[in-house]
């Protein structure tokens, strides 16, 4: 259920997809936004309206941010350790308790789930285009007005 | 004699329509901070180090945010949390500002730099304990974290509780 929610396209961080909840809930949960983060610019997509911001960013405070990101991996334990796998048949989260090494949980998914959804920004600037599936989620954004297409893999 | 039926008038229309001030608050260890239509606490430096997970072998200098700094703070995650300020009929709704309270601020220099964490949590108030970190396994997108750069002014990390 959790990848059905992250189907919906409730948000993504930067490299990363979180599931919000493992509830049936409507796709739209108050306050979710969609960030696509891409070399230097930030997108940011409603998902309740599909209304699309594309907000530039500064190349040189992106790898500021890269670098720290990349310190504080290195300096801040983190209380869970999260190993995912997938194929193309099933995908499974274990979730390890970093004191002890003991067994959170471990959840798999064997039925592929597909859902697509595709939109256009109010300005008609851009496209957006989501495939997501139990294993894997997509987003490519259509910037009509340059001609560039951006993809991620969430 | 008019001067003080206009006096009497004025407060009572004030008192009528009287909203909570949200003016800072000092507890043990902690301020209140109202800044951007969100409220929270800052943690002070001497209780900050509890709340950053330092890996073994490795200690952080903590620093006490200033109430610029998370006024800065909350322009940048706005993008991220643009449904987070309340208006001011939400917050007529409550008695004191820590009901109102949706995010924990606590700084620490790593590296030479000067990182500004954030714990936020959608569902509000102050919690039981401000000083003591909670731990929480899941909870969804009410629950949320962000490490802001305080010298670039650039977002680090941002993410919102899911798998685990």
């Amino acid at each position: 259920m959790r990848w059905i929610v992250v189907s919906c396209m409730l948000f993504a961080a930067p490299a990363t997809w979180n599931s919000a909840n493992a509830s049936t809930e409507p796709c739209r949960l108050e306050g979710t936004t969609l960030l696509v983060q891409q070399a230097d610019r930030l997108v940011i997509v409603d998902p309740a309206t599909f209304a699309v911001r594309d907000t530039p960013l500064d190349p040189e405070l992106v790898r500021r941010a890269a670098a720290m990101r990349q310190v504080l991996d290195e300096v801040i334990w983190r209380r869970w350790h999260v190993v995912r796998t997938a194929d193309e048949r099933v995908r499974e989260i274990t979730v390890f308790d970093s004191s002890d090494g003991s067994l959170v949980f471990d959840l798999s998914f064997s039925r592929r789930i597909e859902l697509a959804a595709s939109a256009v920004s109010p300005s008609h600037r851009f496209v957006i285009h989501v495939q997501a599936n139990n294993v894997a989620s997509e987003a490519t954004i259509l910037d009509a007005q340059s001609g560039d297409s951006r993809f991620a893999t969430i | 004699m008019p001067l003080v039926v206009i006096a009497i008038c004025l407060a009572l229309v004030m008192s009528l329509t009287h909203v909570p001030p949200f003016e800072t608050v000092f507890g043990p260890g902690y301020t209140t901070v109202a800044t951007q239509g969100t409220y929270g606490i800052i943690i002070d430096e001497r209780f900050a180090t509890r709340f950053v997970n330092a890996r073994e072998g490795v200690s952080f200098e903590m620093w006490t945010p200033s109430r610029d700094d998370i006024s800065t703070a909350e322009e940048l995650l706005r993008p991220y949390r643009p449904d987070d300020a309340l208006d001011r009929r939400t917050r007529s709704e409550f008695d004191s500002p820590e009901e109102a309270v949706s995010r924990t601020w606590f700084g620490s220099i790593v590296d030479g730099e000067r990182l500004l964490f954030v714990n936020g949590y959608c569902a509000g108030g102050l919690p039981a304990q401000p000083l003591i970190p909670i731990v929480v396994s899941d909870g969804g997108a009410c629950y949320w974290n962000a490490t802001i750069d305080a010298t670039a002014w650039v977002i680090i990390t941002y993410r919102e509780s899911g798998e685990a």
